[in-house]
This record gives structure tokens, sequence and C-alpha cells, in this order.
């Protein structure tokens, strides 16, 4: 009745996620003392100094521990950049060299060099419950780390199901636990639409109940504290279709074709209408004044080009216009391409107006859920990709287990590169997506991790690191080691993981919430 | 086409929509139940209920349910008319076993000016699933902060379909708090499973401590990942409050390896045959018949339950084959590798009748050709075909083969677009499927929740909302199978337990109200007994 996960190969040496790029290391164990362990960093960046505060804690999760005669330690970090600017591609390069306690140094460009650093230096303490004592073993520890890929990161829909902006910020700490670098907040959708509005307050008569939205400061807060700790916080509204909630407000906005009806969820705009362009123009505007991040997406899926034909006043429009309905989708995708090039933003879209022959501006980044991955690339568009990343597929890649849980293997084997054969270059990363129509923040930690581990070793690590056996030594203490504060990731195979006493009290809310006047000085200094 | 093949990819429409449904939601669902349109509004302040007999469990599960009517705090203050939950019960025995009677009716009706709620019951666990039922009649409103019993009158005749109705989990694989198995044997009670069949010890690890033995827990993962006695004995107690047998599993002669830590000798010695998780005892050895009968006695103790599972699964037969003590042991009492199956079996079997416990096996040992005695009960997780040979031996079966929670694809053949609507395989996976014959033998089932990849962690998410979809079919009635109807009761259901703390997510789209404390229920029992309880509750199953 139960087959046993693949066994996990011994693995000497430091267990990190993701596996680092280079890294050696010795067989000296240091002993810390918590008391006597300090972090010295010359650098006035404030988002690292919130960071510094926050590893203060992560690293040592059990208190103080039994007295410790170890020596003082202090670990030191040197960045070269003074910047807080959190960007694309922005370098998350750093080195960690831990020899002795005198000797503990991290390097890195930026501070988000450093914060990634930081992670990895959580990772090596260890703590041992029966003498009640941390470790660093396996020193000489030298590492030299950075990304496979700039764009690594999780998608999350509150439009199927809310989920609070707490947990936004939980799942923020689960992203940075494994280096990925981007949430990607799929906010409104054909079911609700959760986010205040100032220009246009109504439209949060599309959410689903009165208290089930996203205040203006709830967007900020999250937004802010994705930056203190290098998460870019890259928001969707979703247009033409699944805007269906937005009607609440805006009934004359949507295509009007009672044959699509029956999937509410996905039905359209009107594209004829000029309405529609003024709400999605101040919306965007208004939006992009909260979500720092140059990029912006707009959905683009899924577009049911009968509900056009199917509403006289869209058809009679096209019909002046003379377009068939991809010269109309292309029209619109023109349009919002205009409307954001205003604000300075720069265009996500699902692959489907490509695949459906959209010309789109050259700019546009794609996000490819399907096969179309390499004619994208080959017309010259940079991509991130998700097809094998989703989260919600009771098969996600075709691949067939025993358990459930296995089908982290799958997104491990699923290397981007993996079928494309040129213009490699255009991929910039992937996401991992939880759609949730079955899933809301009581389920979503369990729902998504450990699994997206495999994606963000696959997106952060060498080309070349594939061995499951080997990433399964590794994921075992790292899912333990989320556990412990607080994200409810499972395990992979039998082991035992000790939980602290107060795990429970970060179930489902971020480790340290930010300050009023943290959030100002993140949101200000970009 | 490109355009459709797209649009069933991405919009991963679910494959079921709810129904509207009108009338109260319950779930499982009832037997027959009738309800009008009227309304009963309640005054939290003047709610009261009684019952007619003096009975601690009944009390306490009064008690607990007093609060759980009313989980968003007393509301805004109305001048709604007092009114008495009166609860009539036939018997006052405490005594849970299997085969007691869970039958109920609730009848809620407005006399006059007054309300007339009443809940009749042969048992006290009968009066406990009217009192859950009665939960989920009640609704709030968030905007008025007031509570209701909509669709009145309502009367509710109602009783289970199968006797045994069940969760297994796993602590062999991981260790599980006891405090987390409290809170699972609430979310069987929730949802009207009776049975926590408790796999306690497997190859990789052995947590439950023993008063004769007390090294037999080097075989848990740590010191700090054991069961004390005291803990046992409250987890037990625990489920005796709700109406839940713990029945608990010492997986023998397999899965066994985490019993050597302690006492090396007695596994067998078949290095290449078996993976740890699998290993077996030797069954040649006087020694190894000796631990078992002292573990099991002194977990008989612990374990008041009539019924003792003793595994049985998966003997890798080569093993015995291959350790040269065994193979000539086996030759000299010219056994066949299934005649010592069954030599150990009957050993098994006379140690259980010494301890006046009725054996439970997985089963293997009749699919491998032993005999198994008549009054054995086999748990069967292979298919509905082994289970009619079960039954047609006149032995009674529980079934598990389409409700094995840790797999990826549970019914063979059937795949869904998103994974947790593998519910709808469940739910259609009736236990009398496949089986024509001797159907009475088949007394229920069993969702099992194997530990390889969960713990308490992620415990919840995995097994709920999906182990709704079975708890009704062992409940309701064989022709509730609508799988939209059935959606339409299990969000909110799932909702219900949600706000107890119980980690149950959606099947669906929709939105689900929370109170402000069910996040400190998360990995919690919502309540405790005390050590006096837990010794009363021990006392009156004597």
């Amino acid at each position: 009745m139960a087959v046993l996960v693949g066994g996990q190969s011994p693995v000497s040496g430091p267990l990190i996620v993701p596996q680092p790029q280079q890294m050696t290391f010795g067989t000296q164990t240091l002993q810390l003392n918590p008391l006597k362990f300090q972090i010295y960093c010359p650098s006035k960046s404030p988002v690292l100094a919130s960071a510094i505060k926050r590893y203060s804690d992560l690293f040592f999760l059990y208190g103080n521990g039994a007295p410790s005669t170890a020596p003082a330690a202090i670990l030191n970090i040197k960045v070269i950049s003074n910047s807080d600017s959190l960007y694309l591609g922005v370098s998350e390069n750093h080195t960690i060299s831990l020899v002795a306690a005198y000797s503990l140094l991290i390097t890195a460009d930026t501070v988000y060099g450093a914060i990634r650093a930081l992670e990895t230096v959580s990772q090596i303490i260890q703590y041992d419950f029966v003498t009640q004592r941390y470790t660093i073993p396996n020193t000489p520890i030298s590492i030299t780390d950075y990304p496979r890929f700039p764009w690594r990161g999780i998608m999350i829909d509150t439009a199927r199901h809310f989920v609070p902006a707490s947990y936004l910020m939980h799942t923020i700490d689960a992203l940075a636990a494994n280096k990925m670098n981007t949430l990607h907040w799929h906010i409104t959708d054909g079911q609700s639409f959760p986010a205040s509005s100032v220009t246009y307050p109504n439209l949060t008569m599309g959410a689903w109940a009165p208290e089930a939205v996203f205040s203006v400061d709830d967007i900020k807060e999250v937004v802010a504290y994705g930056k203190s700790l290098g998460v870019r916080v890259v928001p969707e509204f979703d247009i033409p279709s699944h805007t269906y909630s937005w009607a609440a407000a805006f009934p004359t906005i949507m295509a009007n074709c009672p044959d699509y009806t029956y999937s509410y969820g996905q039905l359209p705009m009107s594209i004829a209408n000029y309405l529609t362009y003024e709400v999605i123009t101040n919306l965007f505007t208004e939006m992009s004044g909260y979500f720092l991040d140059t990029y912006f997406h707009t959905g683009g899926d899924e577009v049911p080009y009968g509900c056009w034909k199917e509403d006289p006043q869209v058809a009679e429009w096209m019909n002046l216009n003379g377009y068939t309905p991809t010269l109309a989708e292309q029209f619109f995708e023109d349009q919002v391409t205009s409307i954001l090039a205003k604000v300075n933003r720069t265009k996500i879209v699902w692959n489907d107006p490509f695949v459906d022959g959209v010309k789109l501006d050259p700019s546009t980044l794609i996000q490819v859920w399907d096969s179309s991955f390499q004619d994208i690339v080959n017309a010259g568009f940079e991509v991130i990709v998700s097809f094998d990343y989703y989260l919600d597929e009771q098969v996600p890649t075709g691949n067939l287990h025993w358990m459930f849980e296995d089908t982290w293997s799958d997104f491990y084997a699923a290397d981007p590169y993996n079928g494309i054969t040129s213009n490699t270059n255009k991929i910039l990363g992937g996401e991992a997506c939880m759609w949730s129509e079955q899933v809301n923040h009581l389920s979503m930690d369990v729902r998504v991790w450990p699994r997206a581990i495999g994606v963000a070793e696959r997106l952060w690590s060498a080309q070349t690191q594939t061995d499951v056996n080997n990433a399964l030594t590794r994921i075992g203490p790292q899912t333990c080691r989320m556990s412990q504060r607080g994200i409810a990731s499972g395990p992979l195979f039998p082991d035992f993981c000790m939980l602290p006493d107060d795990f429970e009290s970060y179930l489902q809310q971020p480790r340290m919430r930010l300050s009023k006047e943290q959030i100002n000085t993140f949101l200000n200094n970009n | 086409m490109l355009y459709y093949t797209l649009v069933f990819l991405f919009i991963s429409l679910v494959s079921c929509q709810p129904t509207p449904i009108s009338g109260p939601l319950i779930t499982p669902l009832p037997q027959t139940y009738t309800f009008g349109s009227g309304v009963i509004r309640l005054n939290t302040g003047f709610f009261d209920i009684a019952a007619n007999i003096e009975s601690d469990l009944l009390n306490n599960a009064i008690l607990r349910y007093q609060k759980l009517f009313f989980p968003f705090g007393v509301g805004y203050p109305t001048n709604n008319p007092i009114a008495t939950l009166n609860i009539k019960v036939s018997s006052d025995s405490e005594i849970l076993q299997l085969y007691v009677s869970e039958n109920y009716t609730i009848s809620v009706e407005m006399v006059g000016q007054s309300p007339q709620l009443e809940i009749i019951a042969d048992t006290i666990f009968g009066a406990m699933r009217a009192l859950e039922t009665f939960s989920q009649l009640i609704s709030y409103d968030a905007q008025s902060q007031s509570y209701s019993i909509p669709f009145v009158p309502i009367y509710i005749d109602d009783f289970p379909r199968f006797p045994w109705r069940g969760l297994q989990i796993d602590t062999g694989r991981h260790f599980i708090p006891t405090s987390f198995l409290m809170h699972i044997i609430e979310s069987c009670a929730y949802s009207k499973l009776n049975t926590l069949h408790w796999h306690v010890s497997d190859g990789e690890s052995f947590p439950a401590e023993s008063k004769s033995l007390p090294n037999i827990t080097l075989g848990a993962f740590g010191p700090l990942a054991i069961y004390t006695i005291a803990d046992m004995e409250e987890i037990v107690a625990y489920g005796l409050s709700w109406g839940v047998r713990v029945l608990p599993e010492f997986d023998v002669p397999a899965h066994s390896f985490s019993w050597s830590t302690a006492f090396p000798g007695i596994m067998a010695n078949c290095p290449g045959d078996s993976d740890l998780d699998g290993w077996p005892l030797s069954p040649a050895l006087p020694e190894a018949y000796d631990l078992i009968s002292k573990i099991y006695t002194d977990m008989s103790e612990i374990f008041i339950d009539k019924y003792f599972h003793s595994g049985g699964d998966e003997l890798p037969y080569a093993c015995w084959d291959n350790d040269p003590v065994i193979a000539n042991w086996m030759t000299q009492n010219n056994f066949s590798t299934t005649q010592a199956e069954q030599y150990f079996e009957d050993q098994i079997t006379n140690i259980l009748d010494g301890l006046q416990k009725t054996k439970v096996i997985w089963h293997d040992p009749f699919a491998n050709g032993c005999e198994v005695r008549k009054d054995t009960v086999l748990q069967v997780w292979d298919n509905a075909q082994m289970a009619q040979q079960v039954v047609n031996a006149g032995i009674r079966a529980i079934v598990s083969y389409d409700w094995y929670l840790d797999m990826q694809i549970p019914v063979p053949g059937h795949t869904h677009y998103e994974y947790e609507d593998t519910w709808l395989d469940f739910y259609a996976a009736d236990p009398l499927m496949g089986v024509t014959t001797n159907t009475e033998l088949v007394i229920g089932g069993e969702s099992c929740m194997w530990g390889e990849q969960v713990d308490h962690r992620n415990f919840d998410v995995r097994v709920w909302p999906r182990t709704i979809a079975i708890a009704e079919r062992l409940w309701s009635n064989e022709n509730v199978t609508d799988t939209n109807k059935a959606l339409t009761r299990f969000d909110p259901f799932s909702c219900h337990i949600s706000n107890r703390g119980i980690n149950s997510g959606p099947l669906y789209p929709d939105y689900c109200l929370l109170t402000s404390d069910f996040s400190q229920y998360s990995h919690q029992p919502r309540f405790k007994l005390t050590k006096e309880q837990i010794k009363n509750i021990y006392n009156s199953q004597k």
C-alpha cells in the first residue's frame, strides 16, 4: 500500500536550496553563540537593514539555546551599490565565505544579492535539538552564486478566491526562502474584483464581499513587503476577457453575448465602447502608482471571438472598421500598449494574442502557457514560461506517479530550454501558476509547497543540476525549514521535522510586518 | 479548433458547477428530510440545550455544540424569544462500539410564537450526530450579525448507511503530534465519520510508548517523536467523546523494521529482498511472537475498542524464502511460504483472542491463500473483485481501494484537469460497486492518508475537502450521487469546518467568511479533556 519515494542519496556538505552555482566546503564545525553573534553592514540601505533584522531572527529560530562558550562571531556584509532600486535583472549575485568566527563574509553587487546570501546562510546554520546549540558545519565554506534566470516567480489568483493581504506577504516570505523574486498577482478575473480604486471606488462592488477587498494601503504594503525581500510584485488586471466582475460597477463595458454567459468567468469586454478604454486607462494609471515594477500584466487570454461577433454593437463596429475578430483584438491590444506606455509600463500578456495572430508590440513580454513557445521566441519576443508549472493540475506534465506530491519532480525536470532549439536567450525565466478555482489561503501553502521548490531550483540553479535524489536530500531540510518559519510545506519522504513552538503563529501570516514608515520609504526610493 | 483547446486548458473549468438548491445544506445528506419556508431567528443569549438523560459524554458534547452553533460570537443583541433544543435519548449507555446506533431525528418548527426544537436518538452517539446536523441548519448573516434557522419547519430522519466509516492515518512514516490527532478526530466527527484507523507504526518508526518494553520507542524518529501512554489515552478518550472509535494498527509481520531498533534479533535476514519500509519479522523466532504479544497486550489496555488491526500487508515472500533460518524452519515444519504466513497469522489471532480483540487485517493474507477466520474484518485495498471474494468467503470487508488520498490518480483511468476534482472519483466509488452478492458483509470503508508525504503540516489540505465525498458516500443513501448537488453542499460544509480550524479548501470559486479566531485551531483541537474526564471516559467503557 505504500510505495517508497525514490531513495534519497546522501549528500555531504551544506544542504542548500536552490543549489548554489559554485560551492566548496571543509570538515570543520564552527560553534555559534546567538548572544554573541553580530551582523555588520556599512550599507545605509533601509531595505537591507530590514532584511538583516529579519535574518537575525531566522538564523536562530529556537531562541538562544543552551549557554555556549563559543566565541563572538561577526558576519560582515559588503555591498557595492547602495541603491535600493528593485527591477527585473537587478544583480542578485553574491559570494559567501564562512571560515571562522572572525571571518564570516558576504559580498554582493546589490542589497538584493546580499538578501539572497542571507537566506543561504540561514540554511547553513544548524540547530541541534539535543545539545540546543547552533553551529556552522562543513567550514570553511565558499560560495559563489547567481541566478540562471532573472524572472523566477509564482502566480497567485485572488479573484477565484480572495486571500487576505497578510497571506500574500506570507507567500512573499516563502518565495524569498527559495530565492524566487517575482510575485505575479492575478488580482481580478470574471469572478471577483477585489482591488480598491480611488478613481473608481465602485469597482469593488464586484468583490466577493465588502470585506473581501484589498485597500490601497493593502496593495502598497504588499508591494513594499515584496521589495523588502527583493520580490517584485507584478500586477495582472486581466482584459479584455475574464472581466465580468468589472460589470458590477460598469455594466455597459461588457460585450453583450447571451450565448456565452454560461461561462461568465471568461466573458469579454466590449471593444467598441469608448467607456471601456476610459476605465482601463484611468484604472491602470492609478494602479501604476501603487505597483512600482515597470512590468504590468494585462492578461489578454482566452478571448471568445464568438461573443464579439454575437454582440450587435461590437459586430457593427468591426464591420465599419473592416476588422476581423483578430484585427479587433489587435486594435484592443494596441490601445492597451499605448495606455501602459503613457505610464512607463511594459506590457505582459499571455501567449493568446500571439497565437491568435495579433501583431504585438516588440516590447511585449509574453507568458507562455501552451506549446507556442518556439514560435514566440523566434518572432523575437521575450518570454517567461509556465506551461509545465501549473500547480492546480492533477497531471501537470503528462507524467504519472503513485503519489501526488511527486509531481514536484515533473516541475523539476521541466527545464525552460526543453524543446527549444533557438533563441533561448529570449527566455527570461518562468512562473509556477497557482490558479485558485480550488484554492484559498487555507489550502494554498500545501498546494504550492514543497512542489514549487522544484520550480525555484530549476530557475535559479545550473541547467546541469537535475539529479532528483540529490535534490530530495536538500528539499527535505528545506521544506522543514519553511515549516519552521510557518509555511505549511509538507514532506516528500519519511522523515522527522521538529517544529518550534511558535510556528503556528506564522501560519498564513507574514513573518515580520513592516512599519508605515518602512512602507513609505521602500515605495519612495525606487 | 486551436481556440477551443486553449479554452479547455486554461480556464480550468471545474467539471461540475454547483446547482442552486433550496433548503438546508447538510453534509452528509440525511436519509430523509423535509423543510418549509419559515425562519426562526435565534437569540444567542437565550438559547438552551437540554437533555432527558444524565450522561457526562452527552453533556460534554452539548457544551461543545453550544459554542459551535454560534461561531461568530454572540452577534447583535436581539429580542427573539427563548429557544430550547430538547434532546431525548432512549439509552443512557455510553459504550461506543461498532454497530452502535447513530440514528436520530430532528424537528425544528414554530408552535404559535415559540420555537420547538427537538432531537430524538437511540443513543448519545446518535444525539452527537444530530447536534452536528443541527449546527449546519443554523445560518449566520454577517450584515445583521444575527443567527437564524431558515427553511422551517424542518424534519429530519437520519441514519448511516454503513456502520464503519473511517479515516486511516499513518504515524509510522511521519510523526504527528497528539494535539493534531485530536484535531483530526474533530474533522472526522464533523463529517460523521466514526472511526479513526491509526496506523501507528511502520518500517520507518515506532512512536508508541510501551509499559512493558520501554525500549521499543528507540525505533521512533527521535525522543520528541513519541506518543506516551497518556497521549494515547487522551486520543482514545477524545475519540470517544466525539463518538469516534480509535482503531490501532501495529503492522506485522512486514512493515516492522522499526521494532528492530530495540530488538535487532527479530527481523528476517534477507538483505536485498526488501526495502526498509516493508522489511518483515522472522516467523521462525519465538522471541518475535513474545514481543508482539507484549506490545499488543500493552496496547490493548490503551485502545479499548474491540477491534485491533495487525496489518498483515505486503509480506515479501522472497525475504522469508531467502533467510536460511526461516527456510530451514519452513522445511522442518513442512510449510510453504503461504503456510508460514498462515502460521504467523494464526499466532496473531491467538494473541488477540487472549486479549478479547477481534482482528482486522489488510486483505493480503486472504489473497495469498491463508485461511482467515470468519470473525476477522478484512480491509480491502486492491479492488472490488477482491472485496467480492472476501464477502463470498463469509468474511466482513471494509473497502479502501478507491480512497487512497495520497495517490495522484486514485481511481485508475480517471484523471481531471484539477487535482482536487479527484473528490469526484471518491464520490463515485460506491462500496458496493462491483460487489453483487453477500453485500451485507461490506460493513463500510476507510479513506486512507498514507504518511510518506504527509504530516500535520499539510494533513488537513491533503485530506479535506476531498474526504467529504467519502464521508457522504458512507453515510448517505446509495442513490445520492448527483455531483452538482453535492458541490452545492460540500463547499459550504468545507467553509463550515474551516471556521472550526480545519484547513479545508474550496472546490469552486466562492467566498468563505471566516471567524476571527479560526486560525487558533488550525493545528489544535477545539476542545480538550481534563485528566479526570479521560479517566471517567475509560471507566464508562467497562
